[in-house]
């Protein structure tokens, strides 16, 4: 029988998965956070609680029957939230002169720091360690600030506060701000010869070395993990980052920019076109799937105006 | 010619979406039989000239089966689409596989009508190893122009196409809700009636179909702020259960496809967000899920 050749997934055989482990399979995917405060819902029918509870705890408790192939492409193409457990060391690593760079535009910012961030416990953490781990926290704050508000019901009384949209403007303000040395640094492409020249400046600007290992440098790479990062742990809080990136895009060209380049990279390493000079460096980006980030990066520019598909 | 034939197909979708049942008016009932019965005529001539059509009539037919044996109703309609039907499942089967979850779904309340019995023992023959309708439920067969997104668009009349646009793109959540009454009021909607049944595919298209606003608005409105108020709207039990399947139909069925996160979102926001003020619906949400995914 004819299959479609847009079918992409042509490893997939099907599943015998009864129902009920669809069910919690799909619970699997949403906040943890969300489920939990359903269950803390004191209104809620007691008999609803306790199948609710089972469910839970049964994919707390891993019920999940990971050796299955449907489970390992859920695992493979996302959403699982212990995929990127003790993946992406290097956001635990950076030079202390970076963090100390960015505890110093901190600094600066001081009073101009929005309110809503200022508010948030993972700030205070940040501002005494300026580090991009804290930074990553601060963030996920940030976007689970702006989900709340998405989340009033159908009479929300919001109208004197806070709004989504204002959150995702004032948030990627800040981060702009916050690496105003890092978006400034020139970059010549006017002697650059050949893509590999390219390649090389692009990553020189986002990685250090230390014996052998690369340290995190700059912003670009750090927000391109962190989307594919969210878009695999936590949906609602990436469609908020989603929409940050595509100011982000839209004020500083150059992030955009080096997004392409990540991307380029990635598809070079894939069709195994690489130089060798590259190829250790690219080996941090083989953590991600090329398909799923060039999604990602697509659905960052659909939001910009004026770019068009 | 190709082109006169895209015409051609372009009218037929067109009639198509404005076709759906109505309590009163008896026109509109003449109107549905006339273009069946023009259809039964021409069906050799639509098969072989213009073959990508027969799939939306195809959908139409069974959604509209489906609909009236409900009642069991055996009306000269109902038999002029049986035999609409059982044409194009011979002629163009693997085209009409392209409506995927879809067909499935729809082929869920055909099990009451005997003389399709045929195509639900072939829905469950085995194919490289796999039955056929497990195939079908992970949309394996879809194409860019047919695929269940797309013709999902047959089963809602434009007006609802257009308005829905509107609501999700400019209206605000705090006057989305006389929005949708009109325009429900507009397509002859009433409670408790056989129009309800619309609503049924609105669901689906809503959650398949449309996506949330990207506009940045702070008072957008969001797919499940619709769902919340379709589903309030709804007051027949039939159809609450069946508007309560379309709902969770991908949950039951999910086949481990990052892109399905789109299917459940809205519905589980629904839920999420409706447990202070409507505790009511999240429990008949959650209780309902349970249940179907038992039996």
């Amino acid at each position: 029988m004819r299959k479609s050749k847009y079918y992409d997934n042509s490893s997939y055989e099907g599943t015998d998965d009864s129902a009920e482990q669809n069910v919690v399979k799909v619970f699997n995917l949403f906040n943890r956070k969300q489920l939990d405060n359903l269950l803390g819902c004191e209104d809620l029918d007691a008999h609803l609680r306790n199948r609710l509870q089972t469910l839970i705890n049964n994919t707390k408790l891993g019920d999940l029957n990971i050796n299955s192939k449907e489970d390992k492409m859920t695992i493979e193409q996302g959403y699982h939230p212990d995929m990127f457990q003790g993946d992406f060391r290097i956001f635990e690593k950076e030079k202390p002169f970076r963090i100390n760079q960015r505890g110093i535009e901190l600094e600066k910012l001081g009073d101009s720091v929005p309110i809503f961030i200022r508010e948030l416990n993972s700030f205070n953490t940040f501002s005494s360690e300026a580090s991009i781990k804290n930074f990553s926290m601060l963030l996920n704050d940030i976007f689970q600030k702006g989900v709340t508000l998405a989340n009033q019901t159908y009479s929300p009384t919001m109208i004197d506060q806070l709004s989504q949209d204002q959150i995702i403007q004032d948030s990627a303000k800040f981060v702009l701000l916050l690496s105003e040395d890092f978006l400034k640094q020139p970059i010549l492409f006017a002697d650059c010869k050949s893509f590999d020249q390219i390649f090389s400046k692009i990553l020189a600007r986002n990685f250090d070395y230390e014996n052998e290992y690369p340290l995190l440098m700059g912003l670009s790479y750090f927000l391109f993990v962190k989307l594919s990062k969210l878009f695999s742990e936590n949906l609602n809080l990436y469609y908020i980052m989603e929409k940050m990136m595509a100011i982000i895009f839209d004020q500083a060209p150059i992030v955009h920019f080096e997004f392409v380049i990540f991307l380029s990279l990635m598809k070079f390493y894939e069709e195994g076109t690489l130089t060798n000079k590259h190829k250790g460096i690219v080996n941090i980006l083989s953590d991600l799937k090329l398909e799923r980030m060039s999604e990602i990066f697509y659905r960052c520019c659909s939001h910009i105006v004026g770019v068009s598909q | 010619m190709d082109v006169c034939m895209d015409k051609l197909e372009g009218i037929i979708v067109y009639f198509l979406r404005n076709i759906y049942l109505t309590e009163k008016s008896s026109d509109n009932y003449l109107f549905i039989e006339m273009f069946f019965d023009v259809i039964s005529k021409k069906k050799s001539l639509i098969s072989e000239k213009c073959p990508d059509a027969l799939v939306p009539i195809f959908f139409k037919c069974i959604r509209l089966i489906s609909i009236t044996s409900i009642f069991r109703e055996t009306s000269d309609l109902q038999l002029q689409l049986l035999e609409i039907v059982k044409f194009i499942w011979i002629n163009q089967k693997e085209k009409i596989f392209s409506l995927g979850r879809e067909l499935v779904r729809a082929c869920q309340e055909l099990f009451k009508v005997p003389e399709l019995n045929f195509m639900i023992e072939e829905l469950n023959c085995e194919y490289d190893g796999i039955k056929l309708y497990k195939k079908l439920l992970n949309n394996e067969y879809s194409e860019p122009k047919l695929n269940p997104q797309n013709l999902i668009l047959v089963q809602i009349p434009p007006l609802l196409d257009q308005y829905s646009n509107y609501i999700l793109n400019s209206a605000s959540k705090f006057n989305f809700n006389r929005h949708l009454v009109w325009m429900m009021k507009r397509v002859g909607l009433e409670k408790n009636t056989i129009t309800e049944s619309i609503l049924i595919d609105y669901i689906r298209y809503i959650l398949i179909k449309m996506d949330d606003s990207t506009n940045g608005e702070p008072d957008k409105v969001y797919r499940w702020h619709i769902l919340g108020c379709v589903f309030k709207h709804l007051k027949s039990e039939i159809y609450r259960t069946l508007a309560k399947q379309a709902l969770f139909f991908d949950w039951l069925n999910y086949s481990g496809c990052s892109r399905e996160y789109k299917y459940f979102e809205p519905t589980w926001l629904t839920i999420l967000n409706s447990i202070n003020k409507y505790r009511e619906m999240s429990e008949e949400l959650l209780d309902f899920l349970f249940l179907y995914a038992k039996e």
